[in-house]
């Protein structure tokens, strides 16, 4: 499945969101559509040595070699293993082009934006840094993340790191 | 201050990439005017290229750029018309110009203002080109060849349609018409003077063309060339019985007498006049491209590649599972065919990329030339094997070695013009850069002909500096004594001159061009000279490559680092101070478990045989442990991206013939890591006490 946001789907924009849903770990995520650029079956990803922990390693997109990270280990969450429904949602953040691995897309959604709330701690154990909000819809909560926060830069990541890790070692 | 242009960005674009040949063009000629004094059609080419620059200059309204264009243009006619003589002062100021053009060209792509400033020199053209004339020295005979003084030169384009209406026997000329300033409607008028001409003849071309008339972006000014059998008096009294012409002028066009090639070949064929002639031939036979249209269309034909390959499997599976049914012969008749057209397509799309190496070439004869003033040496430069072509990747990284290895030939190499007399040897020293193909690589060599390289000079620095003992340094052969100028902090010279001397210089580049996957060697004979000998491959975005597995997956390693791969028996595997080595033929190789340099585990697999790949980088070898050689391959080479940031050990990633990435080894990290100081020199250390038992 491949789609480019086009100008008909802002002109909602104002009163509605349009969004990309996906599963991780049991929960609903999700990001706006104009950042999805395709969404692919998983396929081998080859293993960068060193690359920071959540980056899975790199894949071939028609090409193009392409960084795919793990979200849960990005969010810090159990680790899980690949089915067959994962797939990689391949997004454009700035000038970069990164895969996401998930455990399997669900929908494409459109939700007026009345229902998102700004993040809480208490409902969901991700680092609220990382969202936009929460929609709350009849039946469930989607997280809705903020692209590029959760992806950032590695050198961020690096420097993220290493603060994490003098800061385990000072405790 | 930002400078205010009034032209679109694709204008601009244009601009850029037209004004850069064209300073190079002016940088050539006016050296070559300096060497060879009037030769009348480099004072053509000159003034041509003077001229195009002010009309763009102009048309996208940087003023500042025109009006210093314009001012040499007087200056240029001048020297045309034998009012001026071509001295020195002359070609400095007319160099003065170019570097002052340079960096109003630059204000374009920033489309910031320069701080400079540029009144004294728009001075002192405007005084020279209002002089009187200077008096003919005797013996200066009018150049032959010229026709019928024409006030205005033909533009190039229009020289070139005028040369094939006359080809085609048709009379032709070029009308030049001025509007009234005053006209309120220039474009208007302009369209009527082309309807007019056209009822006189066929207008074969105008400037403005008849786009820009139309979308009313004409000037006061317009040019066309005109074929007609009409005499061009009536043409003139037709067009100026428009109304709001203020004046025009028909200039017939006779053929110009191409003035004699100089047929002496001189042995140095000055670097000049070659990419004049050729530019001016090239023009009308390319396309410019965007070098990113070419990285895609690279990109394309590469997976083009791989799915050529994936075709071919199934087709020979086809034939093994139905046999030579109709069907599977034709697939696999196709599938053949296939893979010759893509062999084919990625042959041109490597070939389209690939540039002639003048375009780095190009600005050393000034370079030189301003050297050799600095340092009052004499020399004679000269440029062999400018079309000889090479990928921008690597024309792109080649330029900087070169400049450096020139400024030693020019600074440390030649002697002073009272040496050299002394020595038996002509005043002018010899630098000749030469370019060309050997087998599958390029070759470009820098060679002098002045005092070599002193041997026992080298050693002597190499010792004083610490960079190798003694005892070390006697038991050098020639060839590695020689090969110590490579060494980083080595430097001979008693003083550091600005240009050279602090000795960093040599090791970056052997570092630089090794790291292009290139070798670069030196051969001295004392008192004769030197030759630096760099060879490279043909591109860089294809390399060959050794596949090697490790731990499941498939890394790739740059064939032009492999010395050469062992099958070792564990047994064999040392170690020294903590480091892993194992002895070849005399020689310790220290050795390096790619696992865990890539962060794995070092699983010690206990096997009895290991395999080693075994890497050279400046100067050092290194065998790297691999767990399977999986063949040689030519791999596309593609970037990683930015977002991962570096990644130690990797320098780029490769589609493999199943679709997955593979990784391309970081030879020149790796081998630093392992060769570290105290590792090399206790392993050497080790080596001569095995050597002595």
């Amino acid at each position: 499945m491949r789609r480019r946001a086009t100008t008909a789907e802002n002109q909602e924009q104002d009163r509605e969101e349009q969004l990309v849903v996906f599963d991780l770990a049991s929960e609903s995520y999700a990001v706006d559509i104009g950042a999805v650029q395709e969404i692919i079956r998983m396929q081998h990803i080859t293993e960068v040595p060193r690359a920071p922990q959540f980056v899975e390693g790199v894949i071939n997109l028609r090409g193009k070699v392409i960084p795919v990270i793990d979200l849960r280990r990005r969010f810090g969450l159990t680790e899980g293993e690949h089915s067959r429904t994962s797939r990689i949602v391949v997004v454009d953040v700035g000038e970069h082009t990164i895969g996401i691995v998930v455990d399997g897309v669900s929908e494409v959604l459109r939700i007026p934006r009345s229902t998102v709330e700004p993040p809480s701690p208490l409902v969901t154990t991700v680092d609220s840094g990382y969202l936009r909000g929460i929609a709350k819809l009849e039946d469930r909560l989607i997280i809705l993340l903020d692209l590029n926060v959760v992806l950032g830069s590695a050198e961020q990541h690096v420097t993220e790191s290493l603060a994490a890790n003098a800061a385990k070692a000072a405790a | 201050m930002d400078l205010v242009l009034d032209a679109s960005a694709e204008d601009l674009k244009v601009f850029l990439a037209e004004g850069e040949e064209l300073l190079a063009l002016l940088d050539a000629n006016i050296l070559t005017l300096e060497k060879g004094g009037r030769d009348r059609a480099v004072l053509q080419e000159i003034f041509r290229a003077a001229h195009t620059l002010k009309g763009s200059s102009a048309a996208i309204g940087h003023q500042r750029m025109a009006n210093l264009t314009h001012l040499m243009e007087s200056v240029l006619d001048k020297v045309r018309k034998d009012e001026l003589e071509t001295s020195t002062e002359l070609i400095d100021l007319l160099l003065e110009c170019l570097d002052a053009l340079r960096v109003l060209h630059g204000e374009v792509a920033t489309l910031r203002e320069s701080a400079e400033d540029f009144t004294p020199l728009v001075r002192r053209l405007a005084e020279v080109a209002a002089a009187s004339p200077t008096s003919r020295p005797d013996g200066r005979a009018a150049s032959a060849g010229t026709p019928g003084t024409s006030p205005a030169p033909f533009g190039e384009a229009e020289e070139r349609h005028l040369r094939k209406l006359h080809a085609e026997g048709r009379p032709a000329c070029v009308v030049s018409v001025e509007i009234e300033p005053d006209c309120p409607l220039p474009a208007a008028r302009c369209l009527q003077v082309v309807m007019e001409l056209a009822t006189l003849g066929e207008v074969v071309s105008s400037d403005p063309s008849m786009e820009a008339i139309e979308a009313e972006k004409a000037l006061h000014h317009l040019r066309a060339v005109l074929a007609t059998t009409e005499d061009p008096r009536s043409v003139r009294h037709a067009v100026e019985s428009l109304p709001d012409v203020a004046k025009a002028e028909v200039l017939p066009y006779q053929e110009q007498r191409q003035p004699e090639p100089n047929s002496s070949a001189k042995p140095e064929s000055s670097a000049g006049e070659e990419p004049a002639a050729r530019a001016a031939h090239r023009t009308t036979q390319t396309v410019r491209i965007d070098v990113e249209r070419l990285d895609n269309l690279m990109n394309l034909v590469g997976e083009l590649v791989i799915d050529r390959t994936r075709l071919a499997r199934l087709a020979g599976q086809m034939e093994t599972h139905l046999g030579h049914d109709g069907l599977a012969d034709q697939l696999a008749e196709t599938s053949l065919h296939i893979a010759r057209l893509t062999d084919e397509l990625q042959q041109e799309i490597m070939k389209s990329r690939m540039m002639p190496v003048e375009s780095v070439f190009a600005r050393f004869p000034r370079l030189v030339r301003d050297l050799a003033q600095k340092v009052g040496k004499r020399i004679q430069f000269t440029v062999e094997g400018q079309d000889t072509e090479l990928d921008r990747s690597v024309i792109q990284e080649i330029g900087d070695p070169l400049i450096h290895l020139l400024r030693n030939a020019v600074d440390h190499g030649v002697e002073i013009p009272g040496d050299r007399l002394a020595a038996g040897k002509p005043e002018a020293g010899q630098v000749k850069l030469s370019a060309y193909h050997e087998e599958n690589h390029i070759v470009i060599a820098v060679e002098d002909d002045g005092r070599g390289i002193d041997v026992e000079k080298v050693k002597a620095a190499a010792v004083a500096k610490g960079v190798i003992s003694q005892e070390e340094a006697d038991e050098l052969t020639e060839a590695e004594s020689i090969g110590l100028i490579f060494a980083s902090g080595l430097s001979t010279a008693e003083s550091v001159s600005d240009l050279s001397g602090r000795g960093v210089g040599m090791d970056i580049v052997r570092t630089n061009i090794e790291k292009l996957g290139g070798s670069v060697a030196v051969s001295t004979q004392p008192g004769r000279g030197s030759r630096f000998t760099i060879k490279l491959p043909v591109t860089l975005a294809i390399i060959p490559a050794l596949l090697v597995g490790l731990g499941g997956e498939v890394y790739a390693i740059p064939l032009s680092a492999v010395s050469e791969t062992l099958r070792v028996e564990a047994s064999q595997i040392k170690t020294i101070g903590g480091a892993e080595v194992i002895q070849i033929r005399g020689h310790v190789l220290p050795l390096l478990h790619l696992r865990s340099v890539f962060g794995g585990a070092a699983e010690r697999k206990r096997d009895r045989r290991v395999l080693v790949v075994s890497v050279r980088f400046a100067g050092c070898e290194v065998g790297l442990m691999v767990d399977s050689l999986l063949g040689q391959q030519e791999v596309v080479i593609k970037p990683l991206g930015s977002y991962l940031g570096g990644v130690q050990g990797v320098s780029a990633a490769t589609i493999l013939g199943d679709g997955r990435v593979g990784l391309i080894v970081d030879v020149p990290t790796l081998v630093e890591l392992a060769t570290r100081d105290n590792v090399r020199k206790r392993v050497v250390k080790q080596q001569r006490i095995e050597g002595a038992a």
